[in-house]
Formats: structure tokens, C-alpha cells, sequence
């Protein structure tokens, strides 16, 4: 007889609470916050524990009852603050590899000679950049195509109005900024010395010495911003410093030249100039597929994949007695279908964050369609399908998310109910007790025959209760009508499948009678919007402890427009004031 | 747009970065560290060593133990006996000569080892030794391999090979150890067990390159005769005064720790690079190249057959460019292991020819192969007879391939590539005289960065009882009547029992020259080299390392 464990008080989750999770609450966290916390953990155990109420997403002045009003409207919030963020951020390597090739105009990947990727500047890491800038040079000067679109005149003369002007313009997007004439005068000194820097003195020689010169710079390689001057109790940015700011949240790369035009008029300066270029950066069809690269990489991360949380969404494994779908490896192909997913909606379908929560578009493997009911098909491909509204809406009906949160024979009520819990609701919960995860679900019995029954009975006493009866569990019920591996199903063991439930959600209690009810409850949450856009904020500012002060409120109301669109919330995100100014406190 | 010297560099860029990081990584500068490449060199020489000089004194005054730190004492100058008196029924004064095979490596004293109490792991003799003692001696050496019919060549690859194979950079699409030959060397096709020491694969050996200027050519990479690495350092001064400027301009903004800690790492950096920059000695240029081997000494062998490569009038020179290649090439990242090969088992030069060994104190037998010599009677065969003088001659060619290993040491040294190297000496027999195969000895210079212990003489033995076996006076093999080399040729000295397997020191290398993670140990350590077993029921194998050694 094999005991069927579940993790108890999603036990898993909080082992694998990333630090930034206790930054958060350290930094982040109101009274509110730590009485809820201390509740659902510190008294444990104590009959009639209240469980926590929600994260809430007002400001240090909010209610102060664990499941009070936390609307974002009408809240309290602080209408300066902007992210505390560092003055030097080294380029990720995939910063650097798609601002090298952009800056040449070739497909390179120079971050293969940094090493491993770590923070700040190694030793490995330094003698790479060198290795990589020579090795770039010479591909850019053994390309007649690259050479061309950086030595855009003739040399003539003594040849240095040419490199002067290659000077300036390169120069620029490499530094996203136009050079100083003290960095300016810098290069064409090495245009001038270019007899004892090369071995012939050729143009194309000193060329070859400028870019490998300039791809180590520090102005280069770090994203600096210099502003110090505080107006208002915050620091305002340069234009060509939120330019950058702008391209790298919205590219991930450098800003092209029409951003640097706009940052050098001035238009940045304000919301309405930074939403025309964003727009314009949304519009044409190399910014999408950038924002795309960007939107993927951002969802993951709101979603887990990435850090502690990844862990659920990995080595996923089942049992092929029960599930004729399952294959080893399943668990790739899963994450790749919910990122699809996200992709497909945000830019095919131009949906916002409600779409993703509700649509029934999937884009589905040939090798996962069967378990949507579909005809198998070539693995790699990936069709993009319409599925039953009332059945599959949104994200968290995917077989992606429901087939990776699950066990061996059986999915897990409780893991989908915390993914919905810390993951689309930003809530926290305490520590599990000792021993919680090793509790046996109880056996069938007459009246225990569906996991939920099951489940329920296993949490429903102290002190379990205290984070499952109310919160955990009614996350997960409605995800009772899908098996382990994601499959629709009517019936659990027999018995019909119960997806109905009753929760507590922006601090009034809420019904649902199935999934589709209940995703259109989390849509409409403003508690899910505002996590949203913290999650979207961690992932830009790299920094899981940011601030946005008002600007996150303003940003979750806007989600809940009824136009608004993941487009249009990038937009708004590069437009507000945590891309116009620096706080005037450092970052440690 | 044509740059035709593109690949030298790219080659020398990345050896200029990355010699001069060596001393970044050594200081505790950087929070981060890096491992520096590990490298190892083989060293092997023909016809066993004269075990009755060869080691340093431990208890010539009076110590307890043959084993433990090598020091002054150690190496304290030996003076010649011309007694007659017998001591046990031995003349000892045919062992005490001023020769020793590691006088004169004193100066590496803390930095070498001498390792005894190994057999090797392919036993047997004459009688069921496929290739001969020569033979099976000299093709089990670094593949620990069986040996197989016909030829009598290994079984197995050598331990230069599986190394190159794992941590060697990519060079012109391969990963292959430089094999160097000293001598005449065979065609594989009909070469014999005593032919070769390095293997690619089973029966499959590699006999080395014996021309230094084929040897050499690769380097040539680094433009001969051209200033392009003047070109390369001035370029990199001027990367680094722009990036210093910048990050001192950077430095006056108002930065949190985290910020500022990044411009003071990099300005460290900075500083280090120029300290390399500093010392052109230590980088893969044509600077280098030129003061350790000059071109022109190395292109006079051009067109050399491999019959005038044997000329006995060369081997010093031949070994000591080989040894020079060797350092350059490391210099340059062109390979990671080397292997030197000295002559073939049972042979080496007549050293007289060399024009060396003139006003050698003593009976000089300068016409004689060192072959003949190690027979102490002038013959390749094993009659009675026993030339004067002859067991300080034996010392003295000992002592001439001491010299020639403390040359690569200070040929590495030189580039301060030796700490991070393991350069393993090991003969073809334990004792010359006795061709057997047990008694090894290897010497072991170089830490691998601290994987090894060393300044020690350690008893590797199973039983840790090979004081036992050893002269109170010479710390080799015990001397007693039947022992009397100048009357017996003897071939039953019988020490197996306590003797570990020398395939457990190729381990040890291999593990030492592997990828380290955090607690200093591989990532992915060998339990054995070789890792595959031959069917040859003489080949017996021991998992593990010499703990002995481990630091």
C-alpha cells in the first residue's frame, strides 16, 4: 500500500521561498503584512487562527485588518516614490549580446568568451570583454556589409573628418548618449596614434582598434546614469538616461537612433513623449519581436519559471499507466506552451491582462493536442487553437500549468491553489510545521472519494486549517475538473468533480462555480492586477524589493481598463515616472 | 581590409589577457576567483635510474626515515671514496661519488617530490612479458595498460592523451597532446613495445615528433620577426588609460557600495593587466619566444632525416629545444600536456659524443650507450662483467637528465607556469640494473595550484614499510652481498608485496590537472587511470589516488 503524500500547507513553496521573498517583507511590509504573516505561522496551532489576509498592494498606510479594503483605488500612496535602483547596471550577457549586434549590425554572441555570467566585473569576465571586442573587430572589419554601416564616408585627407564622424556616430550608440568632446578626443587620438597602434596605420586597421577600444568601456558596458540633482525629492533623469532605461525594458537592447533623437530634444521629459516613442518602439515590426523576446522573458519570471519558484514548473513526472500522454521531457514542452500562450495573446491576439486569463486561444504542440482532445501531430509544431470557452479559459487552465502542478498518479490542489495564492496574488504565507509535507492523504472511504474530499480532510485540522481551509484550497478547487496531466475531466475516482468554492478576494468573500467563473474573478481583481505589476516591475528594475510607489497603483488601474492591452501596459510602464526619475536615496 | 596576420592576433590577444591574469588570480585582489589552466608535462628517460645515488639523504645524517622533507641537508654535497674497504661484503665506494641523479636540483627542493614503494601495474618479466622487459616496461609507463602480442604495444591510451582529451584547448579543431621525441624515432607500423610511450588508443602510438623545427613551426604563429605585439600592448595602454579614465570619472559620482565596489574591482584589474603588461617575459610573444628559442636554432634541423635526428652529437641540444617548445607552447595555450620521450627503452645515447663528459673525474666510458652502461659490463646483454667506475657513470647520466628536468622546471618557471603544472619524471625501470618492474620511482615538480603536497620524499608504498627495504647509507635498495652489483646481475629483488600500483600516481595527476569546484577537489574526478582495464591478466590495476600526495 503506497501512501499518497501531499504537501501540506504548500510546504513546498515556502522551503523554496527565495530571499527576496523575506526582502520583500522586510522592506515592503506593513503591520498589516507582518500581523497576517505572524498569524498563519507564528501561532500555529492555535484553534481559530485567523488565516492572512492578502498582500496588500496599498502603501504602509493601509487598512490594517488582514482582509480589509486594498483596492488600489481611492488607497493611499506614495505619489513620489520611484525605484531605488543602482547607477551602474553591468549589460546582462543578453544585453550585451543583442547591443553588440545591433551596434554592427551582425548576429554575434560575444558573452560565449565571458565565462559564466555573475554579477559586476571578474577577472574571467574582463579578459573575455577584451577577447570578445578584438574578435568582433575583426568580424566586423572582414565584413564589407558591417564596415559599411559604421564608416559611413570616405576618408579623405588626412583621413580624420572620416573617423570623426565614424567616431560620433558609433559613439553614440554605444554610449546611448552623444560623447563628450574629452571622450570624443580620446578615440581620435587613437586615430592620430594609429601607426603605433596598428600594424600598417590603415584606416580600415584603426577602424578595427576604435571598435575593439570602445567595446570595453565602461560607458560601454555599464548603463550609467549620472543625475544627481534632486528637484521634488527625487533625482529627474537626462534624456538619453531614460532613453536607455526604455530600450532596455522594452528591448532589452540599446535605444536606436529616433529614441536618442527624442531623448536629445527633450521629449522624453515628459509621460506624453516617452508614451509616443514607446508606441513607436511597439509599432514597427523589429520592435515587436524584441518586445516579444522581452514579454517572454518577463513572463517566465512573473510565472516562476525562472529563481526558487522554478522548481514546480520542472522534472515533471507521471505515471504512463495514467497518463497515456506523458512522455519524459514533457515539462519543456510545457513551460513552452504557457510562454506561447502569454506571447500568442499579448501580440497576436492584442490581449491584456484579462485575455490572459480568460481566453481560450492555446497554442499547442502536436505532441500535447491530445490532451485538449486533439489529434496528435508533429511534435515541434505549434498550432495556435481556440478551445472551449467554458472549459479552458486562460493561462491557468493550460495543460502547461495544470500538467507541471501536480503529483505522480494525481494533480495537486494544493500546488495550483498556492501558484494562484503567491504567484497571481503576490500573498505570502508562513513557514509550513514540521512535518506537514510527510502527512499521508487519508485513504478512500465512503465519504473521502475525490482528492478534494481528501485533501480537505487532511488540512481541515489545526493547524493546517489556518492557511488551507480558507485561502490554499479554494485557490485550487476549481482546478479539480483537470487531472494530473491536464486532461477535462467530470469525475474524480468515480465522483463527480466539485469546482465550486468560496474565497476571499480584495477583502470581500466571492463565489465561483468552475474555472471559468473564477478566472474571471481573478481578472477583475485588482489584488491580481497590482501583482502583476509588481512582478513586471521586479523583472525590469531587477530588483525584487522595487518601489513604484503611486505609479504601481496607476499601472494595475490601468490593466483594468477594458481596452487596456499588455501592449498598452508597457507603454504606460515606460511612460511613468519610474523611467524619468532616480530616488535620491543609492541603492547599497 | 586584409589582415594576414588576423589569427596570430587573436591567438596572442588571447594569451596576452590571460598570462597576465595568472598573477591576478594568485593575489587575493579579486573577491572572485578563477581557475588558472592546470598543465602537465611527462618526462621520461631510458634504463632506470641508479637507485643507489639517486635520492636525496635522509638519514646519511643519522635520520630515522629514508622519507620526509627534502632540505639542504638532504642535498648535502657528496664526497668521493676511493676506499677499498667492504661494508656488508660491498665496496661502497663504487656509490659514493659526487654524482647524484638530483644534485642540482636543490633550487626546486620545496617544489619537487620523490615518490618510491611503486610497481608497475603490468608485472612480469622476461618470461611472460609480451615486447620484453624493455618493452613492457617502457609501454605500460603512462598508459598503465596491458600489453598485447606482436609488437608488444599498450593496450590502452596514455594518460598525456586522456588529459589533452579533457581539459585541452580546442586547437585547430583537436584536443591532442604535444608528444616530443628526442632521438630516432619508429614508424608505428613497425615499432616494438620499447619504441614508444604515448597512446592514442589501444596498439595505437604515437611516436612523437622528433624535429624541433616541425615542433616548433606552430609557434611560428607569432609573426616572426614582426612588432605586432608592440602594436598590441600599446593598444592595450590605451584601453586601459581610457577605461581607467573613465572609471575615475565614474568613481566621482555618488555611488552606493555596490557600485563603487565594481569601479575599485575593475580599476584592480586594471592595475594587473598592466603589472602583465609589464612583463612581456610572461606573455605569449614573439619577445618570449625568441629569448627562450631563437628561431635559427631551431630551423638548423630543418630537412633533417629521421636517421640524422638520432646523431648522438645532438640529443642535448634536440632535448633541450624540445623542453623550450614545450614552456613556449604552454606560454601560448597551444596545448595543455606534453610528453617528452628521451631515446626508446633500451636505448639513449653514447654521451661521450656529445663532447660532454670530458674532465669527468674518474673512469669515463664516454663510447659506451647508456643501454650498455645500465648492464654495467658495456654489452646490451646481461654476461658478467663489470667496467670501473661504472655505477658513477651510471650516476652521472642520472644526474645529466636531473639536469635536463631542473631545465624544463626553469624553462616553466620562467613563464611562472611550473606551480600551476604537475611535471612527472619517471624512468623507464625502477633500477637500471636490475630492468625490473618494481621499485619506481617517479619525481614530481609542480602542485597542479595546490593539488599536491611537495619539498617531500614520500613512501607511496600500500604498507607504508618501504623503509624496510632501503640502505641505511644510500637509501636505495638494501646493498648486501648478493646484491653486490659488481658481481651479480641480479633479478630477483622480489619487492612486490607492499608496492602500490603506479597507475594510481597517473590518477593522481589526472585528477590534479582536472576542474576544481569549491572545496578544491575535481568536479568530476577519474577513480581511476587507465579507466578502462585490458584483458591482460598481468596488468593489475589499484583504484584511487596516492593520498600520499594530495595537499
Amino acid at each position: 500500500m503506497s501512501v499518497d503524500v501531499e504537501a501540506l500547507c504548500a510546504g513546498r513553496e515556502f522551503r523554496e521561498t527565495p530571499p527576496f521573498e523575506y526582502l520583500l517583507r522586510m522592506r515592503r511590509w506593513w503591520l498589516l503584512a507582518s500581523l497576517a504573516v505572524t498569524a498563519c505561522t507564528g501561532k500555529v496551532g492555535d484553534p481559530g487562527t485567523q488565516a492572512t489576509g492578502p498582500r496588500s498592494p496599498t502603501g504602509p498606510t493601509g487598512p490594517t485588518g488582514p482582509t480589509g479594503p486594498t483596492g488600489p483605488t481611492g488607497t493611499e500612496c506614495d505619489p513620489v516614490a520611484v525605484p531605488v535602483t543602482p547607477r551602474l547596471r553591468r549589460l546582462t550577457f543578453a544585453q550585451y549580446d543583442r547591443t553588440v549586434s545591433e551596434l554592427v549590425g551582425l548576429t554575434v554572441n560575444p558573452s560565449a568568451e565571458l565565462g559564466p555570467e555573475v554579477d559586476g566585473i571578474t577577472p574571467t569576465l574582463w579578459t573575455g570583454v577584451e577577447s570578445a571586442a578584438a574578435s568582433v573587430a575583426a568580424q566586423v572589419v572582414g565584413s564589407p556589409n558591417a564596415y559599411a554601416r559604421i564608416v559611413t564616408c570616405t576618408p579623405s585627407g588626412d583621413g580624420s573628418a572620416c573617423a570623426g564622424q565614424v567616431i560620433d556616430d558609433f559613439g553614440r550608440l554605444a554610449y546611448r548618449r552623444t560623447l563628450s568632446s574629452a571622450e570624443r578626443d580620446a578615440y581620435l587620438a587613437t586615430y592620430t596614434d594609429r601607426a603605433a597602434l596598428t600594424e600598417n596605420g590603415t584606416f580600415e586597421e584603426w577602424v578595427a582598434v576604435f571598435l575593439e577600444v570602445i567595446l570595453q568601456a565602461p560607458n560601454f558596458l555599464l548603463r550609467v546614469e549620472r543625475s544627481q540633482n534632486e528637484a521634488d525629492g527625487r533625482i529627474p533623469l537626462t534624456g538619453d538616461e531614460i532613453a536607455t532605461r526604455i530600450s532596455y525594458a522594452l528591448w532589452n537592447g540599446p535605444p536606436d537612433e529616433a529614441l536618442l533623437d527624442a531623448a536629445e530634444r527633450g521629449d522624453l521629459a515628459t509621460a506624453q513623449g516617452r508614451k509616443t516613442q514607446a508606441e513607436r518602439m511597439l509599432a514597427e515590426a523589429a520592435g515587436v519581436t524584441k518586445a516579444r523576446n522581452l514579454v517572454r522573458a518577463a513572463s517566465a519570471d512573473y510565472l516562476g519559471m525562472v529563481g526558487a519558484y522554478s522548481a514546480f514548473w520542472s522534472n515533471t513526472q507521471r505515471d504512463p499507466n495514467l497518463f497515456a500522454e506523458f512522455y519524459p521531457g514533457i515539462d519543456v514542452d510545457f513551460r513552452e506552451e504557457v510562454l506561447r500562450y502569454v506571447d500568442h495573446v499579448a501580440f497576436d491576439q492584442n490581449g491584456g491582462f484579462r485575455s490572459l486569463l480568460t481566453s481560450p486561444q492555446a497554442v499547442v504542440s502536436g505532441r500535447l493536442a491530445p490532451i485538449y482532445g486533439l489529434p496528435s501531430g508533429d511534435p515541434n509544431t505549434w498550432t495556435p487553437v481556440t478551445l472551449d470557452a467554458e472549459q479552458r479559459p486562460g493561462l491557468l487552465t493550460r495543460a502547461g500549468f495544470l500538467g507541471t502542478h501536480g503529483r505522480f498518479t494525481r494533480g495537486s490542489l494544493i500546488f495550483r491553489g498556492s501558484f494562484v495564492l503567491h504567484r497571481i496574488l503576490c500573498e505570502t504565507t508562513g513557514a509550513p510545521p514540521a512535518g506537514a509535507e510527510s502527512t499521508p492523504l487519508p485513504m478512500n472511504q465512503a465519504d473521502l472519494v475525490t482528492t478534494r474530499q481528501r485533501v480537505d480532510a487532511m488540512t481541515a485540522g489545526v493547524p493546517c486549517s489556518a492557511c488551507h481551509t480558507t485561502r490554499l484550497n479554494p485557490m485550487g478547487y476549481p482546478y479539480e475538473a483537470f487531472d494530473g496531466l491536464g486532461r477535462h475531466r467530470t469525475t474524480d475516482n468515480g465522483a463527480p468533480v466539485d469546482t465550486t468554492g468560496t474565497l476571499r478576494l480584495d477583502g470581500q468573500e466571492r463565489s465561483y462555480s468552475n474555472a471559468k467563473d473564477y478566472a474571471e474573478l481573478l481578472a477583475a481583481s485588482p489584488q491580481a492586477q497590482q501583482c502583476f505589476v509588481h512582478r513586471f516591475a521586479e523583472f525590469t528594475f531587477s530588483d525584487s524589493a522595487v518601489e513604484l510607489g503611486c505609479t504601481e497603483r496607476d499601472l494595475a488601474q490601468h490593466l483594468a481598463l477594458p481596452d487596456a492591452t499588455i501592449k498598452s501596459f508597457l507603454v504606460e510602464l515606460v511612460s511613468s515616472d519610474a523611467f524619468a526619475y532616480r530616488a535620491t536615496t543609492e541603492a547599497p | 581590409m586584409n589582415f594576414p596576420r588576423r589569427r596570430f592576433l587573436k591567438g596572442l590577444g588571447g594569451a596576452l589577457v590571460g598570462l597576465p591574469a595568472l598573477s591576478i588570480f594568485s593575489r587575493p585582489v579579486a573577491a572572485q576567483t578563477t581557475p588558472t589552466p592546470k598543465r602537465a608535462v611527462f618526462f621520461w628517460s631510458p634504463n632506470g635510474f641508479n637507485l643507489s645515488t639517486f635520492y636525496p639523504r635522509n638519514r646519511h645524517g643519522g635520520g630515522s626515515s629514508a622519507f620526509g622533507p627534502l632540505t639542504a641537508d638532504t642535498f648535502a654535497a657528496r664526497a668521493l671514496d676511493t676506499s677499498t674497504t667492504l661494508t656488508n661484503g660491498v665496496p661502497r665506494a663504487i656509490f659514493r661519488h659526487p654524482e647524484w641523479g638530483l644534485r642540482n636540483l636543490q633550487a626546486y627542493s620545496s617544489r619537487i617530490s620523490v615518490l618510491r614503494g611503486m610497481r608497475n601495474s603490468r608485472q612480469g618479466f622476461l618470461d611472460l612479458a609480451d615486447g620484453g622487459d624493455h618493452g613492457m616496461n617502457t609501454a605500460n609507463r603512462f598508459t598503465a595498460a596491458g600489453i598485447g602480442g606482436g609488437q608488444g604495444l599498450a593496450l590502452g591510451r596514455s594518460l598525456d592523451y586522456a588529459i589533452a582529451d579533457a581539459i585541452n584547448p580546442v586547437v585547430d579543431g583537436q584536443k591532442l597532446p604535444l608528444v616530443l621525441h628526442v632521438g630516432t624515432n619508429a614508424d608505428p607500423r613497425n615499432g616494438n613495445g620499447t619504441s614508444f610511450i604515448s597512446y592514442k588508443g589501444p596498439e595505437d602510438p604515437d611516436p612523437g615528433i622528433n624535429n624541433p623545427w616541425v615542433a616548433y613551426r606552430r609557434l611560428m604563429g607569432i609573426s616572426s620577426g614582426s612588432p605586432a605585439e608592440d602594436h598590441l600592448v600599446r593598444k592595450r595602454r590605451r584601453v586601459a588609460d581610457l577605461v581607467r579614465g573613465e572609471l575615475q570619472q565614474i568613481q566621482g559620482l555618488r555611488l552606493g557600495n555596490r557600485d563603487r565596489q565594481l569601479v575599485t574591482n575593475w580599476l584592480g584589474l586594471l592595475e594587473e593587466t598592466e603589472d602583465g603588461m609589464n612583463n612581456m617575459g610572461l606573455m605569449c610573444t614573439t619577445a618570449a619566444r625568441d629569448g627562450l628559442a631563437p628561431e635559427a636554432n631551431v630551423r638548423a634541423y630543418e630537412g633533417r632525416t629521421n636517421d640524422q635526428l638520432g646523431r648522438y652529437e645532438d640529443f642535448q641540444q634536440i632535448g633541450d629545444l624540445m623542453m623550450k617548445i614545450i614552456a613556449l607552447s604552454f606560454l601560448c595555450d597551444h596545448t595543455r600536456v606534453a610528453t617528452i620521450q628521451w631515446s626508446s627503452g633500451a636505448g639513449g645515447p653514447a654521451f661521450g659524443s656529445m663532447g660532454i663528459g670530458s674532465g669527468q673525474n674518474g673512469t669515463w666510458h664516454g663510447g659506451e650507450r647508456h643501454h650498455e652502461l645500465s648492464h654495467r659490463n658495456g654489452s646490451d646483454g646481461a654476461e658478467p662483467g663489470f667496467l670501473t667506475d661504472v655505477e658513477r657513470n651510471m650516476s652521472w647520466i642520472d644526474m645529466w637528465y636531473g639536469d635536463r628536468y631542473r631545465d624544463l622546471l626553469g624553462y616553466l618557471d620562467g613563464f611562472s607556469l611550473l606551480d600551476d603544472s604537475v611535471v612527472v619524471w619517471m624512468p623507464e625501470f625502477g633500477d637500471g640494473r636490475q630492468h625490473h618492474f618494481i621499485d619506481i620511482t617517479a619525481v614530481v615538480a609542480g602542485t597542479a595550484g595546490g593539488y599536491l603536497r611537495s619539498g617531500q620524499m614520500f613512501d607511496c608504498s600500500s604498507n607504508g614499510r618501504w623503509d624496510e627495504r632501503l640502505d641505511t647509507e644510500t637509501n636505495g635498495p638494501r646493498i648486501g652481498p648478493a646484491d653486490n652489483p659488481a658481481n651479480v646481475y641480479n633479478l630477483d629483488i622480489g619487492w612486490i608485496d607492499g608496492c602500490s600500483s603506479h597507475n594510481k600516481l597517473l590518477t593522481t595527476v589526472f585528477n590534479a590537472v582536472l576542474p576544481r569546484g569549491q572545496d578544491g577537489r575535481p568536479t568530476n574526478p577519474v577513480r581511476r587511470f587507465p579507466e578502462v582495464d585490458t584483458a591482460d591478466p598481468h596488468n593489475h590495476l589499484e583504484d584511487g589516488e596516492l593520498t600520499q600526495l594530495l595537499a
